[in-house]
């Protein structure tokens, strides 16, 4: 890969390029030039996006917090329903409960992102509109033209909790509608794993010596369950939830693209179409970033779960 | 009576246990059938669906929905969906056995060499390993795939650039393990080379890990293929691959939603079997299954 | 001397269902406990002691089935009454403590957190506790807050702490198992088991898991208890030292059955059965001469297909023709001295 081409953009003249050749010196041998680009990357110099004729850095921003709140809504689901859909799981092993939830979680490992969110809007947004009955939006954020009447504050750049801090209860419902299909369709894949990982680390656990001992004491099963099981059964599954946030990174730019969403992943899908080397090593970039923050706190939660770990 | 039975060779044992788990199993059963129909349809598929129907264009009856004569419709170029998606099948499960046949031997190689050696070059190696896991597959294989270029061999080597770290780790955690047994130290001794002992003791008696693994990713490894596929990556618009049907069928979503929705159904059950199947095995080789 | 029993078990038959088959563990086990009296239950391992007293509690594993007998306790059988009723018990009549305190203690949770939720089942105690050190606002029972529960609950825990001969109460209360060493998580097992201030407090195999030097300790420690505590105590053991120096009866089990019950000092005075016998002269007493310690010969059954009649006959030194297919029942010979052997009763010439 030519690396001039980070920094050449469609706008770029000829005039400009030997300055732009000595500023990065692109004619250094590599580590020198490698050493230049980390440099410029902590000032933040990410180059040129070469067809946004916009630093990276600044395309990349703007679309953040709309990734974001997908990725966290995805998170949600995953926790809200996956943790306690495994925990049923395990207590009601091999009953009906059991069985219809590993297949919905080894059905949600075998989806792929994109189809299930075409599917989705086929159903929930074609499909119930022509039926006549109320429906989910199918693309964006929110409803631009209804945003012109009721303007959404951009106080963190997330609509769902801009409206919400502002009282803005129009735009709090439709962007709050316009999240529920794309979110879901990104986190019914990990959803299934940690369904899996939940059900499975429960299991290992219901089995130990010291859940007899907390049963002989006569405690409650309730007790036994919420109190000395689970706590035991969340490390496993936190340790793996790392994981999983690794997949909603990777599907965000799949479930942007299909649903519209102005999103980082769908820059980065764009910018390939147009061969954007700058734009996408951007993109990979900031989603390794994020996912080393991600591990990060996941790093934290284990070391609260288990205090045999010390750091 | 009891010499007898102990006298019996262990594989059959282990075969009957093997068997008995995975009929207990009626799920990871049919997964595995399935899995193996597939792969059936995938080396034969040539013999029953002729790739000439990709140019048989027969517009009159484009877009139609199921019906007796087209099971599952037509394209937007009158071709038969379920002939499309036939073909379609061959060329996902020959990529994704590639992948991951490939990804394992580097990965084994690297991870088994790392591990064994020791010192600088596995330190080395192992950082560049941590870089891999620090960006996430999906977005890492695109990457790849757009420095590289257009083209499916491009795809799937990006794939393969994800996919082979994993078993990297596996690999070089049970040869570190392993390099402390006696038996290494007794050929050094006999003077036998390093590169003789990795690959015929070393590898062979640390493998069982990554056949596990690569058999549960072979699921994952269609969709990551299909998912690149669908964004336009490897081969033509013209390339008989599953993504790319759907990424075709996206543009008639609302009025032929059997263009979109079966190809995916078809990568799902796909993803499906191999990934129970994959269970299956890890049941039966798991040793702490073992009762 | 004919006061009632505070546990009658009889004839309890259990399997264990297998990949491998059908494990029949306990093969009509039959014995009883008296109010304040302390009862070994010796035997080689896999000969169904622990499987007796996770009976009792009520703890077997889901593939154990009891497929025939009762086991009696206050007036109860204790496997037929309902699972909140048993949990009742468990919480304040019943208590057992078990063999690995590394396994059996909850590792994310506190050794307070895990003394205290024991008296914390208890909210008339823990009133009444209130009450005599007064700290309780309220003359009435049943009334104290959530937070003045707990307090009690912490004081008695370290009250409780106190009588297992544990020091610096305060600091072990907040720490976790893998903080403490081997001994004293022993000791925390023993004293969530006397918090319950139970009628029958059973040990299963509580020293096997230490070193020496610690078993030592907690032998000591039983010593002490037993004087200090009234109920009745069950103790499981392989170990016939600990046997001789805490129990008041013995009863001795093989292969799901028992063989032998009697008095231990009748027991080792005058072993009847040839299992107890051999395992007397296996190990090395005081007061006796011997040249060599002898091993029973043979080894434990397969309980998936035992021994037909006396389970114990392929490794009779004295089998009888009769002993391979009539299984003896428990005899009584004199003096409270039980035997399950032909050799003994109508048989003996």
């Amino acid at each position: 890969m030519d690396p001039l081409a980070l920094y050449l953009t469609d706008k770029t003249t000829q005039a400009a390029i030997p300055e732009l050749v000595a500023h990065y010196h692109l004619n250094d041998p590599w580590p020198i030039r490698y050493a230049v680009y980390l440099s410029n990357l902590v000032k933040g110099d990410w180059g040129y996006s070469k067809s946004e004729t916009e630093p990276v850095l600044q395309a990349l921003s703007q679309r953040f917090p709309a990734t974001i709140e997908l990725t966290i809504a995805a998170i949600l689901w995953t926790l809200v329903i996956g943790i306690p859909a495994g925990i049923i799981s395990a207590l009601k092993n091999n009953k009906a409960p059991d069985h219809i939830s590993r297949l919905v979680a080894l059905t949600g490992v075998s989806t792929p992102v994109f189809w299930l969110g075409l599917i989705l809007q086929l159903v929930f947004f074609y499909d119930l509109a022509q039926l006549g009955l109320p429906h989910l939006p199918s693309s964006g954020m929110f409803d631009t033209t209804l945003a012109i009447e009721y303007p959404v504050a951009t106080i963190t750049g997330l609509p769902v909790l801009d409206t919400l801090l502002t009282g803005n209860w129009v735009m709090f419902e439709d962007s709050l509608a316009h999240l529920i299909l794309p979110s879901f369709a990104l986190a019914f894949v990990s959803l299934g794993v940690i369904m899996r990982i939940t059900r499975s680390s429960m299991l290992e656990v219901l089995r130990q010596d010291y859940i007899i001992l907390a049963r002989s004491k006569g405690l409650p099963e309730r007790i036994v369950i919420y109190r000395h099981a689970l706590k035991n059964a969340m490390i496993p599954t936190v340790t793996v939830a790392g994981l999983a946030i690794a997949g909603l990174l990777g599907g965000a730019p799949l479930t942007e693209t299909v649903f519209g969403w102005p999103g980082m992943g769908r820059l980065a899908v764009d910018a390939i179409g147009r061969n954007d080397a700058p734009l996408i090593m951007g993109f990979t970039l900031i989603t390794a970033l994020l996912l080393v923050l991600a591990n990060l706190v996941v790093d934290v939660l284990y070391g609260y779960l288990d205090p045999r770990i010390k750091y | 009576m009891d010499l007898e039975k102990s006298n019996r060779s262990p594989v059959i044992s282990e075969l009957k246990f093997a068997g008995h788990l995975l009929v207990r199993n009626k799920l990871v059963l049919a997964g595995t059938v399935i899995a193996v129909a597939v792969l059936v349809v995938a080396m034969f598929g040539t013999l029953i669906v002729s790739p000439t129907i990709l140019v048989n264009i027969d517009l009159p009856n484009r877009l139609q929905p199921p019906s007796a004569i087209h099971l599952l419709g037509t394209d937007d170029y009158g071709r038969d969906l379920l002939k499309m998606i036939i073909l379609s099948t061959r060329l996902d499960v020959i990529a994704m056995l590639e992948i991951v046949g490939a990804g394992v031997a580097i990965g084994v190689s690297i991870g088994a060499f790392s591990g064994f050696l020791g010192g600088k070059l596995d330190e080395a190696l192992m950082r560049i390993t941590d870089i891999f896991f620090a960006i996430p597959a999906l977005i890492l294989a695109l990457a790849v795939a757009a420095a590289l270029g257009p083209g499916l061999n491009n795809l799937i080597l990006a794939i393969i650039t994800v996919q082979w770290p994993g078993y990297t780790r596996i690999l070089r955690g049970q040869v570190l393990a392993e390099r402390q047994r006696l038996y290494v130290d007794a050929m050094r001794a006999l003077g036998i080379g390093k590169i003789r002992i990795v690959l015929r003791h070393i590898i062979p008696n640390t493998i069982y890990p990554v056949i596990v693994q690569c058999t549960l990713d072979l699921g994952g490894v269609i969709l990551t293929f299909a998912s690149l596929s669908f964004l336009g990556f490897g081969g033509s618009p013209l390339t008989p691959e599953l993504g790319r049907l759907i990424t075709a069928g996206q543009l008639y979503i609302f009025q032929a939603p059997w263009l979109t929705a079966f190809p995916g159904l078809a990568i799902l059950i796909i993803s499906l079997a191999f990934n129970l199947m994959g269970d299956g095995i890890r049941d039966v080789l798991d040793p702490r299954l073992r009762r | 001397m004919s006061e009632a029993p505070l546990l009658q078990i009889n004839h309890v038959k259990l399997d264990f269902h297998t990949y491998a088959g059908e494990v029949k563990a306990l093969d009509g086990v039959t014995f009883n406990i008296k109010r304040g009296e302390a009862l070994g239950l010796v035997g080689e391992s896999g000969c169904g002691k622990s499987v007796t007293a996770l009976s009792i509690t009520g703890l077997l594993p889901e593939n154990a089935s009891v497929t025939s007998g009762e086991i009696l306790f206050a007036g109860k059988n204790l496997l037929t009454i309902r699972n909140d009723e048993m949990r009742k018990i468990r919480a304040g009549q019943i208590a057992m403590v078990f063999q690995d305190p590394t396994t059996f203690l909850n590792p994310v949770l506190t050794i307070g957190e895990q003394l205290e939720e024991v008296f914390l089942l208890n909210p008339a105690r823990l009133a009444s506790a209130a009450l005599e050190n007064g700290q309780s606002k309220n003359k009435t029972k049943s009334s104290l807050s959530k937070s003045e529960q707990r307090k009690i609950a912490k004081l008695l825990s370290i009250d409780v702490l106190k009588q297992v001969r544990l020091g610096d109460q305060d600091r072990v209360l907040t720490q976790y198992p893998h903080e403490l060493s081997g001994g004293m998580r022993q000791r925390c097992m023993i004293a969530m088991a006397l918090a319950r201030n139970p009628d029958l407090f059973i040990a299963d195999e509580i020293t096997t898991a230490l070193d020496v030097t610690i078993q030592a300790q907690i032998l000591e420690l039983l010593r002490d208890l037993k004087r200090e505590f009234h109920g009745s105590t069950l103790l499981i053991t392989h170990d016939l030292g600990i046997v001789a120096e805490l129990c008041d009866r013995v009863g001795v089990m093989y292969a799901g059955n028992i063989v032998e019950l009697a008095d231990v000092r009748e027991l080792f005075a005058n072993p009847l059965h040839p299992y107890t016998k051999g395992l007397m002269r296996a190990i090395p007493m005081l007061g006796r001469e011997l040249d060599r310690l002898e091993t029973i010969q043979g080894t434990v059954p397969d309980l998936i297909n035992p021994p037909s009649g006396c389970r114990f006959h392929p490794r009779c030194p004295f089998v009888l023709e009769k002993c391979k297919s009539v299984k003896p029942e428990l005899l009584d010979v004199g003096k409270g001295h039980t035997v399950a052997c032909h050799l003994y009763g109508e048989e003996k010439a």
